[in-house]
């Protein structure tokens, strides 16, 4: 990436002396300072638990833009983010989030390539800015940080915009159609995951007061987890004496699987209120480490001056799709537990890695923003998150911890565009 | 005489009120405004309100690219234009602008202090776009539409 930087720089500088183009580049930027607190003693989101964090939330974003030529122009974005769930980032390191040239082919045809956003939600590419939405974050039923690592994607996409005339309401409504297509690697909680191709379209239609967005994504992925490497050779080599085991490794395994992201989304503005909504789901291939992952969120909110009250309830569900428990259940028929001690303790280790991976919360979010100043925004809410499934969902818990049943969380934050 | 006088006055009131209404209604509208050198002849609300909202980027039927100039952010005419070109608030307004800027879709219309200043950049810019209170402009801008601010 960073040749291409150096690509990009050298390119700008041979064309800075034409005299026939105006160049008129521009910096903004955009930041949230946020603090969290947690509940529940054992339970941590982000760096928020017990105690006051400060990290979570808090981000700062600095962006150039600048025309190189007629219809061509060049975006730059970084971001220093206080949290990470990649765990090879510290923290406030600085990341590259944007990088494209973008060319206006025709008056409602665009292209562009580079580092870009991968179009999962309505809000995909202003995850970071929170002045640009209403809550103090995404709802993390639909905003999953395990989709952290497919957050950008390097390559091009092209978009159309258009009126779709419709006789049978006299009107025509505007529609944005993207189709994409790039590669992308991250990490996420000590999974590596790598994506190569990511292939799929997002689309956007506007008439009167409603919006819709659905958007399809195809990508062949290899998530490397390092737990699950070291118990995968175990259970293999435990597989002469117990075959089951061989297909629970097998579960384990990830490599280069295709998995399918289907995302729906609505904005509907009625008077002073607006409903958002948003559903998606996630659907592996049925085999090796593939999973099962849907989550919808419905929000709702009316501003009142500067003040704006929103309401938001959502549920979030995870499991894995494969073999690996039906395979598990089957080597206790034929070994059943308390014969053999090594083979009970593998099998616990293999029996605590599904459980990770199954997943499931509701949640209720209470909160206000107060528009302080034209380009100044004060949030506040309150969440309430209601574990299932013997699991603690979005909130991680420490080893050891007694599970509760659900836990609640208060975050601040003041988000600003400069 | 006396009565000949006010009903003079009482006319003459009247033509006032009528002259003020219309003065007034006149100067409520807002004009979108383009260079006159820009093939652009006359613009539809809605290729306006995509104009100004990002959506369009080149003028329509042409190859220009847009250049778009805003007035700033406190100037009560770029509230009432907004309200009624696309039905936006200055909160919201301000959030998909944000959302727009650092969504990756491009760049921002560029704010001047006030409407002599606009009037001057869409006259120094062949690609140039803005909007103005409706009144009598220099020859090299022309007015593409008028955005009635009365219903």
């Amino acid at each position: 990436m960073h040749t291409i930087i150096r690509a990009l720089l050298l390119f700008y500088l041979l064309i800075l002396p034409s005299e026939s183009f105006a160049f008129t580049y521009s910096f903004s930027g955009f930041a949230s300072f946020g603090a969290g607190h947690v509940s529940e003693p054992d339970l941590t989101f982000g760096d928020y638990d017990d105690h006051w964090g400060v990290d979570t939330d808090t981000m700062v974003g600095l962006q150039f833009q600048t025309p190189l030529w007629e219809r061509l122009g060049l975006t730059i974005q970084g971001i220093s983010r206080g949290y990470s769930y990649d765990d090879h980032l510290s923290r406030y390191e600085p990341e590259l989030d944007w990088l494209f040239l973008s060319y206006e082919l025709t008056s409602n045809l665009r292209i562009r390539t580079g580092r870009l956003r991968m179009p999962h939600y309505l809000y995909s590419e202003t995850l970071e800015v929170g002045y640009s939405y209403i809550w103090v974050r995404p709802p993390v039923d639909v905003y999953t940080p395990a989709l952290e690592s497919f957050r950008n994607f390097n390559g091009a996409d092209i978009t159309w915009y258009g009126d779709l005339s419709l006789p049978y309401l006299s009107d025509t409504a505007e529609y944005e159609l993207q189709l994409f297509t790039g590669v992308t690697h991250g990490k996420f909680l000590g999974n590596s995951v790598d994506v190569s191709p990511a292939v799929g379209f997002n689309i956007l239609s506007n008439l009167r007061q409603l919006k819709l967005r659905y958007g399809f994504i195809a990508l062949k992925a290899s998530i490397d987890n390092e737990g699950l490497n070291q118990l995968i050779p175990l259970l293999n080599q435990a597989s002469g004496a117990l075959p089951p085991l061989a297909d629970v490794a097998e579960g384990f395994s990830d490599d280069h699987e295709w998995y399918q992201y289907h995302g729906l989304g609505l904005i509907w503005d009625w008077h002073q209120w607006t409903l958002t909504a948003e559903r998606y789901y996630i659907l592996g291939s049925g085999s090796g480490l593939s999973n099962e992952a849907r989550g919808w969120y419905i929000s709702l909110h009316r501003p009142f001056g500067m003040l704006t009250p929103y309401l938001v309830a959502g549920t979030y569900s995870n499991h894995l799709q494969n073999g690996a428990s039906g395979a598990l259940s089957r080597s206790f028929d034929l070994i059943p537990q308390g014969v053999d001690a090594s083979l009970d303790q593998l099998r616990t280790a293999a029996s605590t890695a599904i459980d990770v991976f199954k997943v499931k919360e509701r949640t209720y979010t209470a909160g206000l923003r107060w528009d302080v100043l034209a380009n100044t925004a004060l949030k506040m809410e309150y969440q309430f998150f209601e574990f299932m499934e013997n699991s603690t969902g979005h909130l991680l818990l420490q080893d050891n911890a007694q599970k509760p049943k659900n836990a609640s969380m208060i975050s601040i934050v003041l988000d600003v565009v400069f | 005489m006396k009565i000949a006088n006010l009903c003079k006055i009482t006319s003459l009131f009247f033509m006032l009120i009528l002259m003020a209404g219309t003065g007034n209604r006149a100067l409520a509208d807002i004009a979108v405004i383009v260079n006159a050198n820009n093939p652009l002849a006359t613009l539809t609300q809605k290729d306006a309100g995509k104009i100004f909202m990002g959506k369009l980027r080149l003028f329509p039927g042409t190859n220009l690219e847009i250049h778009a100039f805003d007035l700033a952010t406190d100037h009560s005419l770029r509230h009432t234009f907004y309200e009624k070109l696309v039905s936006m608030n200055a909160s919201r307004l301000a959030r998909y602008r944000a959302s727009y800027l650092f969504g990756g879709k491009g760049r921002l219309p560029e704010s001047v202090a006030d409407e002599s200043s606009l009037i001057y950049s869409v006259n120094t810019h062949i690609n140039g776009i803005g909007y103005v209170s409706l009144r009598p402009l220099p020859d090299n801008v022309k007015v593409v539409f008028i955005l009635k601010t009365d219903d």
